[in-house]
């Protein structure tokens, strides 16, 4: 399996079957290429990308 | 009579069960006769609930006798599917994990549809945990299309579409993350309805990843879908996710023209990679509704290009942390497509999640704008042919794609931008029914029901019914 991945899924306390290694790599390697197409400038600004209110019921 | 009775719309039952010309009684038992003919092939069910449903007929029946009419859902036999809690009785979540888990209360959905008089018959076939688009379940059997029974009625609410489809519910409850709901309604020839984000009430209905579940209604008419909705939705404080707005009230004023409205096509992004015929079938579709007074729109909108990623990071995320403890304590216990799936997310980091977010935000905007521009955006539910039942592929001009990637692809972004969609039956390619999608603007379900009710209305599938079922 690819280091990488190998190591990522130790440090979370996991150790999938073997026949689970290359749809995993597979995977990894695709969400890679999918986050390199993604134009950086959207990422640069520093909004506020996730929101949380303390009042419960207070979405409207 | 009875096989006429299983096979009616909410909409068209509802008048006759109100002047008392049909009993809940007969339309519950014709129904459950069908589950009971049809269900060992077709296993749409996990569980069937025959003597509370005919208690609860009865108990409409008398109710409506006595002048108590409570509106178009009462004594009417809907399924629900098996991630949607009733109180005291199992829900599987379609799993081997939770397949004696007993809830002691009811999800909201439930309450309210019981508010409303509805009959239950059962709970419904789904792919396990809703981690999957075939409900090819390892548990509670392979479900199967009742349009041609070596298919894939798709999932993760598979069991859902194919009650619905093969006379076996009069209309059904579904859950859509990424595709749920509309998926297997495309494939089984049935409307599915995927609400704004918090529209529809989640609470008691098992998680799959928090910012991005929705239930809503497969059926088989677009006014069915209106009438569910309206009874299921509004403000729930037991879901925080919860949209606070009033329940909606569509089904009245539904209407069957299009005029004075803007379809928006997005070709770069709902047309690239479809599979030729079902390309063709969907723009017949939108000329149908040109004729219906709508004006068709080219848009671009390029942000659409990382949904996918978006909405993979999200999704995976989310749901690896529902299941984180039972991964590592139980994996053998997870069918290996769903195991790989939750393995999945547990790659991405933190980092990696609130990207997503950010993606996810700036998607949001500029899908807002587009919708200054147009009233909905159209496009075919799905881009491939339905896929053999047992393959991992499917069928696109030829060529063997991937099943699961293609069956998000296209819906994916509205999952992820909590918009509300509506998948229509519009065709038939090699007698197998195509999708319509229907995407609208945040609370903007009636938009995206008019437009699905115009389409309807000329009878795209024409005479057409899933009949494969029949002679099993």
């Amino acid at each position: 399996m690819d280091p990488l991945v190998k190591s990522l899924l130790a440090n979370r306390g996991l150790k999938p079957p073997v026949e689970d290694e290359v749809p995993l790599e597979e995977h990894w390697k695709k969400m890679r290429r999918l986050r390199s197409d993604v134009d950086e400038a959207l990422l640069a600004d520093n909004e506020v990308a996730v929101t949380w209110t303390a009042v419960e019921g207070g979405r409207s | 009579m009875s096989a006429d009775l299983a096979a009616l719309a909410v909409h068209e039952l509802a008048p006759k069960l109100e002047s008392r010309e049909v009993s809940p009684v007969d339309v519950t038992e014709a129904v459950l006769e069908n589950v009971a003919r049809y269900d060992d092939t077709l296993r749409a069910y996990i569980d069937v609930y025959r003597d509370d449903a005919l208690a609860s007929a009865r108990r409409a029946e008398a109710e409506i006798a006595g002048g108590r009419y409570r509106g178009p859902l009462h004594g009417v036999p809907l399924g629900i599917k098996d991630n949607i809690y009733f109180a005291d009785r199992v829900t599987t979540m379609g799993s081997k994990i939770h397949g004696d888990f007993v809830s002691r209360h009811n999800a909201t959905v439930v309450d309210r549809l019981a508010e409303a008089g509805a009959v239950f018959l059962g709970k419904l076939n789904m792919h396990e945990y809703a981690l999957g688009g075939t409900t090819d379940n390892r548990y509670y059997g392979t479900c199967r299309n009742p349009w041609a029974l070596d298919k894939s009625p798709g999932g993760s609410s598979g069991g859902s579409g194919a009650a619905v489809a093969a006379n076996m519910a009069t209309a059904a409850l579904g859950s859509d993350t990424s595709g749920s709901i509309r998926i297997p309604s495309t494939f089984c020839g049935v409307v599915g309805l995927k609400p704004t984000y918090g529209r529809i009430s989640r609470f008691g209905v098992f998680p799959e990843a928090w910012t991005l579940d929705h239930v809503g209604p497969m059926t088989r008419s677009v006014k069915d879908a209106a009438i569910l909705l309206d009874a299921m939705s509004g403000y729930d404080p037991r879901d925080p996710g919860s949209l606070n707005r009033r329940s909606t009230d569509t089904a009245s004023s539904l209407r069957e023209s299009c005029e004075g409205l803007t379809i928006g096509v997005v070709e770069h992004f709902y047309f690239n990679d479809v599979d030729d015929e079902i390309a063709g079938t969907v723009r017949d579709a939108i000329d149908l509704l040109r004729q219906r007074g709508a004006k068709v729109r080219t848009i671009s909108i390029p942000g659409l290009k990382d949904a996918e990623y978006a909405l993979t990071i999200i999704d995976t995320c989310e749901t690896s942390t529902v299941h984180r403890a039972n991964l590592r304590d139980r994996a053998e216990d997870y069918s290996d497509d769903v195991r790989m799936l939750l393995e999945c997310g547990e790659l991405p980091s933190a980092v990696d999640y609130l990207e997503a977010q950010q993606i996810r935000r700036h998607m949001r905007a500029e899908v807002q704008e587009a919708f200054d521009e147009v009233d909905v955006l159209a496009g075919p539910t799905l881009p491939i042919r339905t896929p053999t039942i047992g393959e991992a592929t499917a069928k696109l001009n030829g060529r063997d794609v991937d099943a699961l990637e293609n069956l998000i692809r296209l819906v994916g972004p509205a999952s992820l931008l909590g918009l509300p969609t509506l998948s229509v039956p519009c065709g038939l390619v090699d007698g197998l029914p195509v999708g319509m999608q229907l995407v609208g603007p945040a609370t903007g379900e009636q938009v995206v029901l008019d437009v699905g009710n115009a389409l309807e209305s000329t009878s795209p599938l024409g005479d057409s019914r899933a009949s494969a079922y029949l002679d099993a």
